[in-house]
């Protein structure tokens, strides 16, 4: 039976994602900024990756919602946590994962998963901004640098300096302060990576890190965090191609299981 | 003794409006027209008796008739009881306080008095609510060293705004006077150094992790002392076969405690955490009451009745859940979104758990020593979770969660050795962050993500 394409949608509090899938293979995908309006902003996701895949909604047979505005996207026939879809979209690229770090805007996770890719445990950052993808975003805006330039300065740093504070806005401050200091940014930056590490590394060990680790979230584009991230876990971690659709990768996933068991 | 949050019900109450019932003693009044306006909220004729018993038994505090004794969790509520007192607890009004939405404003008025933000926010909402004189005034003050030390030093410093006051108060009861701590004393069970002014302060010594004959005797001489000491300061009858009764009917109603857990068992559950929390008021202060036994009876009644009934109440059972420690008393959609939304139904909470075993009335202070002293939560880690296990395979549930309510120690301090343990057992734990009476300290949807994903993991 020729399967039907199926849409994931990930509405992340600082991007929305979509992926569109037939059986194992992605068809198209997106990735834009949420901005204030999470259902527009889960519309246009899911239009640009349908015109990357050469497809219209009609053709798509089901659609999973995941993500802080999962309910926000009226149109999604299921809506499904962000961690049961990190773990599904992670165990798809590398099926030996046992565990999942995502580092989202807001949120960042740790999720122990079995070999066939099921949540056995988990646990989430609480409710402050430390070691999430916004505290980066505001540390780069206090540096004057881009988001996406900082994994590559901080492979220049030479200096070892210390974060000391894991709250965004004294932590902000502490910025400010090195650079009147006189401090290169790409020290502080790297420092801000360890940071990030170490707040992640904590939550970690809460769950117990299991061999392989896969990272996904936007965060695992910066090489720096990756980088910190690892030595302090002791072990490599996959990083997928595009680690920000693996949330709205693994919600087509449960889209095409979805399907295939109504029959579709 | 809440049931659902008021502001659920556009019930406005102000600080002011909740003052001016204290100062024209309409408190009663107040009680019961909002019993009254929430009469439908209640599921469980004993679920309403409950609030009905705590709002009587407050506004015999506000009465003054008899002498009224401030108690902290798990003080022993049978000796009180049969000594005639009247029982007030702090940290059950604060729930109240919290459902009424005033919380945020008493621990406004703590913090701006000092009181760190660090601290329980059950105990810190309970002094605000005395600076500002909303609950009655005590007379005494018990509490027990084990499980919470934030009681203990709640009912110090509520003693010593007491002594800073130039007057007593708006509350001051008639006869009050005559009821004032007549002496000083510093060893466990009796009061800590009162000066006559301000009512004294018992604090019950429970030693940590000793369960032995000596921390039996220990503990119950503490007991007769405090009996003894009290009979005589407050003038009351030293009659041991009051306290006997009293525990006679703690043990009635422990009986029906006991058969309505029974009846938790089953699948579909007959009655949820969701309908039982308020419970908690009347394992902190209602045992040794007629009206806990009556309360009992009658929600192992409806149980039973729901049990009986074909399918139990329809409502789809799609995981089991054991709940630890307490849950939001705010407004909010936490347990309706678990039960009605994603299926899964609290089966039992720790709250409901009866650890002790029944009393004997001929040995009043021992048996009462015996069941502080057996509190699962007192004492190493290993015990709590080793109960939390037999919880968990006694009521078949597929999950448990911890609520770490902010600034509980006991509790949270243990929460993740409790997970690593039922880990080991294939029990899956969620540990939820957030705060039993501040909203402030609770988010919402960060919450119900975890709830969820968590319910996927089970499911």
């Amino acid at each position: 039976m020729d399967r039907l394409p199926v849409a994931g949608i990930d509405v992340g509090s600082l991007s929305a994602e979509a992926v569109i899938m037939r059986g194992d293979e992605v068809l198209g995908y997106s990735i834009l900024p949420t901005g204030a309006d999470s259902r527009g902003a889960a519309e246009k996701a899911l239009a640009v990756a349908l015109e990357n895949a050469h497809m219209t909604a009609g053709d798509l047979a089901f659609i999973v919602a995941t993500g802080y505005g999962r309910i926000s996207v009226p149109f999604a026939n299921k809506r499904v946590t962000e961690i049961t879809c990190h773990a599904k979209g992670a165990h798809f690229l590398f099926p030996k994962t046992r565990t999942v770090i995502d580092i989202g805007g807001q949120d960042s996770k740790v999720i122990q998963i079995d070999e066939s890719g099921r949540v056995v445990d988990f646990a989430m950052n609480d409710k402050c901004a430390a070691g999430t993808g916004r505290f980066l975003e505001v540390m780069a805006r206090a540096l004057e640098v881009d988001l996406e330039a900082m994994g590559d300065l901080s492979k220049k740093s030479r200096k070892h300096l210390v974060i000391s504070s894991m709250c965004t806005v004294f932590a902000e401050s502490e910025v400010v302060s090195l650079i009147a200091r006189g401090e290169a940014k790409e020290d502080i930056i790297s420092a801000l990576h360890e940071s990030v590490a170490e707040r992640v590394s904590s939550l970690a060990q809460r769950v117990g890190v299991l061999h392989q680790v896969t990272m996904t979230g936007g965060v695992a584009k910066n090489e720096g965090v990756v980088r910190s991230l690892g030595q302090k876990l002791g072990m490599p971690m996959n990083i997928p191609p595009e680690p920000q659709i693996v949330g709205a990768l693994g919600a087509a996933i449960i889209s095409r299981e979805l399907a295939d068991g109504a029959g579709r | 003794m809440v049931g659902p949050p008021l502001d659920d019900f556009g019930l406005n109450l102000t600080k002011s409006v909740v003052r001016h019932a204290l100062r024209t003693r309409a408190v009663s009044a107040l009680g019961r027209s909002i019993l009254a306006m929430r009469r439908n909220a209640f599921s469980l004729r004993s679920t309403q008796a409950v609030a009905e018993f705590a709002l009587e038994e407050t506004v015999r505090a506000f009465n003054g008739k008899a002498p009224t004794a401030w108690t902290s969790a798990f003080a022993p509520s049978e000796l009180l009881r049969g000594m005639g007192l009247t029982l007030f607890s702090p940290e059950a009004a604060s729930a109240v306080l919290s459902a009424f939405g005033l919380a945020t404003q008493m621990l406004g008025v703590a913090e701006a008095h000092g009181h760190s933000r660090d601290t329980c926010t059950f105990h810190r909402a309970a002094m605000g609510a005395h600076i500002e004189g909303i609950f009655p005034r005590p007379d005494l003050l018990v509490a027990a060293s084990h499980l919470c030390d934030g009681a203990p030093r709640l009912f110090c410093s509520i003693r010593e705004v007491m002594a800073h006051r130039e007057e007593d108060g708006p509350h001051r009861k008639a006869g009050g006077k005559d009821r004032k701590a007549e002496g000083n004393g510093a060893d466990s069970g009796s009061p800590v150094d009162a000066p006559p002014s301000y009512p004294p302060f018992y604090l019950l010594d429970i030693p940590w992790g000793d369960t032995g004959r000596d921390a039996v005797r220990y503990v119950a001489s503490q007991l007769e002392s405090l009996f003894h000491d009290l009979a005589q300061r407050f003038r009351l009858p030293g009659d041991l076969e009051r306290v006997k009764e009293a525990i006679r009917l703690s043990n009635e109603a422990r009986k029906w405690a006991v058969a309505a857990n029974e009846l938790k068992r089953l699948s579909p559950c007959p009655v949820t955490a969701r309908e039982v929390a308020d419970y908690v008021y009347v394992l902190f202060i209602g045992f040794g009451s007629e009206e806990a036994v009556r309360i009992y009876r009658t929600l192992y009644e409806e149980a039973s009745a729901r049990a009986h009934r074909s399918g139990g109440q329809g409502v789809e059972e799609r995981c089991r859940i054991l709940w630890l420690h307490l849950r939001p008393f705010y407004a909010g959609r936490l347990w309706t979104y678990m039960e009605e939304t994603l299926g899964a139904r609290i089966v039992f909470d720790e709250f409901s758990n009866i650890y002790w075993d029944e009393l004997d009335p001929d040995k009043p202070f021992e048996s009462l020593a015996v069941k502080a002293l057996s509190h699962p939560g007192h004492g190493p880690i290993e015990r709590r979770a080793r109960t939390v296990l037999r919880l968990a395979e006694e009521y078949h549930v597929d999950g448990v969660i911890h609520f770490s309510h902010w600034g509980c120690r006991q509790s949270s301090g243990g929460a993740l050795m409790i997970k690593d343990y039922l880990k080991e057992h294939g029990v899956p734990m969620l540990i939820l962050d957030g705060d039993c009476i501040d909203r402030r300290n609770y988010a919402e949807g960060q919450a119900m993500t975890r709830l969820e994903g968590f319910v996927e993991m089970l499911a």
